[in-house]
């Protein structure tokens, strides 16, 4: 009778463990999980904003400048009266446009750093995915050696091949769970590089107009003509494509990041 | 000379208190911005301002044409 308690106080004891250790293992790795997917939300959030209201607040100076200059235009009698406005005008929409494309150079250094940090991410994905893999495998072990007859206790033997198999169900369930979150951030990672690279054009967009612009300012100081000192803004008239896309690929960013969001690390019999 | 008096003293403690209100928020406003402005946003800020550079084309033409 003694012998009988024992062994059911000991087999309870061994579930017990297994469970508080795949429990303690679970808690971490759901962790790990939560703070991975922080990250990624923040790194895009931020992707999405660096250096954004600055620039921003240049094109509505810029934006305001030109609604200023066409009224004066729709105004005046003679256009070319107006020369000095237009110097001054053109000379503070070069200035904005300069302002604006030195982000560039800030906006690529943090697009570099984002990508490795990202790419670091995936690797932590990985590696808890090969954790998992192991801890199968040890499960698998034990299952098979309960199974083989190598434990001969009977009641010892069938708590093992429960308790392996219910494990073995929860460990791989996780992995499917981290697999796709892998692929979602490789997903996320192309989608999100693709998407910098618009930023980055229109940047480069600006720092070309801020070029033109400069050029039609000191051609404008040379008090001449204001048709002359426009003419050839028209040159750049023709970014709506790229614009558009830049629209569109930060909404399959924002998509992908919802995804995400919605990931929840479900632990089955933990 | 003349010691501060209680009532400047109120004076310049109220006038430091509402210089240090009027900054904090001012950062406090900008940082909401700075939180809410997205390249989507500059983007259409460009596209505004490329209309608004076509428009002024169109007027001056308009005006050329009338000279």
């Amino acid at each position: 009778m003694w012998a009988r308690t024992w062994r059911s106080l000991i087999s309870a004891v061994f579930l017990g463990l297994l469970t508080i250790g795949q429990q303690a293992s679970a808690d971490e790795l759901t962790n790990q999980f939560e703070s991975i997917k922080e990250f990624l939300v923040d790194t895009v959030a931020d992707s999405q904003r660096v250096g954004a209201a600055t620039t921003y607040a240049l094109l509505r100076d810029n934006l305001a400048a030109f609604r200023a200059l066409k009224a004066r235009v729709d105004q005046a009698t003679r256009i070319d009266d107006m020369i000095d406005e237009l110097s001054s005008e053109l000379d503070i929409i070069a200035s904005n446009f300069e302002q604006a494309a030195r982000l560039r150079v800030d906006y690529a250094a943090h697009t570099t750093q984002s990508e490795a940090q990202l790419a670091g991410k995936r690797r932590q994905t990985r590696d808890a995915i090969l954790a998992l893999d192991r801890k199968v495998a040890i499960s698998q072990l034990e299952l098979q050696q309960a199974q083989n007859g190598t434990i001969t206790d009977p009641e010892r033997r069938k708590i093992i091949i429960s308790a392996n198999t219910s494990v073995i169900n929860s460990l791989q369930t996780q992995i499917a769970i981290w697999s796709q979150f892998e692929k979602t951030q490789h997903r996320l990672a192309s989608t999100l590089q693709l998407s910098t690279r618009k930023v980055d054009l229109l940047l480069f967009v600006l720092e070309k107009n801020a070029q033109v612009y400069r050029e039609a300012a000191n051609t404008a100081q040379l008090r001449q003509s204001v048709r002359l000192a426009l003419n050839n803004l028209q040159a750049l008239g023709a970014i709506e494509g790229t614009l558009a896309d830049l629209a569109a690929s930060w909404q399959e960013v924002d998509q992908i990041i919802g995804e995400i969001g919605r990931t929840e690390l479900g632990y089955v019999g933990s | 000379m003349s010691a501060v008096s209680p009532l400047h003293k109120g004076v310049f403690f109220l006038l430091a208190l509402g210089i240090v209100l009027c900054l904090a928020g001012h950062r406090y406003r900008t940082q909401q911005v700075e939180s809410q402005i997205t390249w989507q946003d500059v983007n259409i800020a460009l596209q505004n301002v490329e209309t608004a550079k076509l428009e002024l084309f169109q007027s001056l033409n308009a005006k050329a044409a009338v000279n």
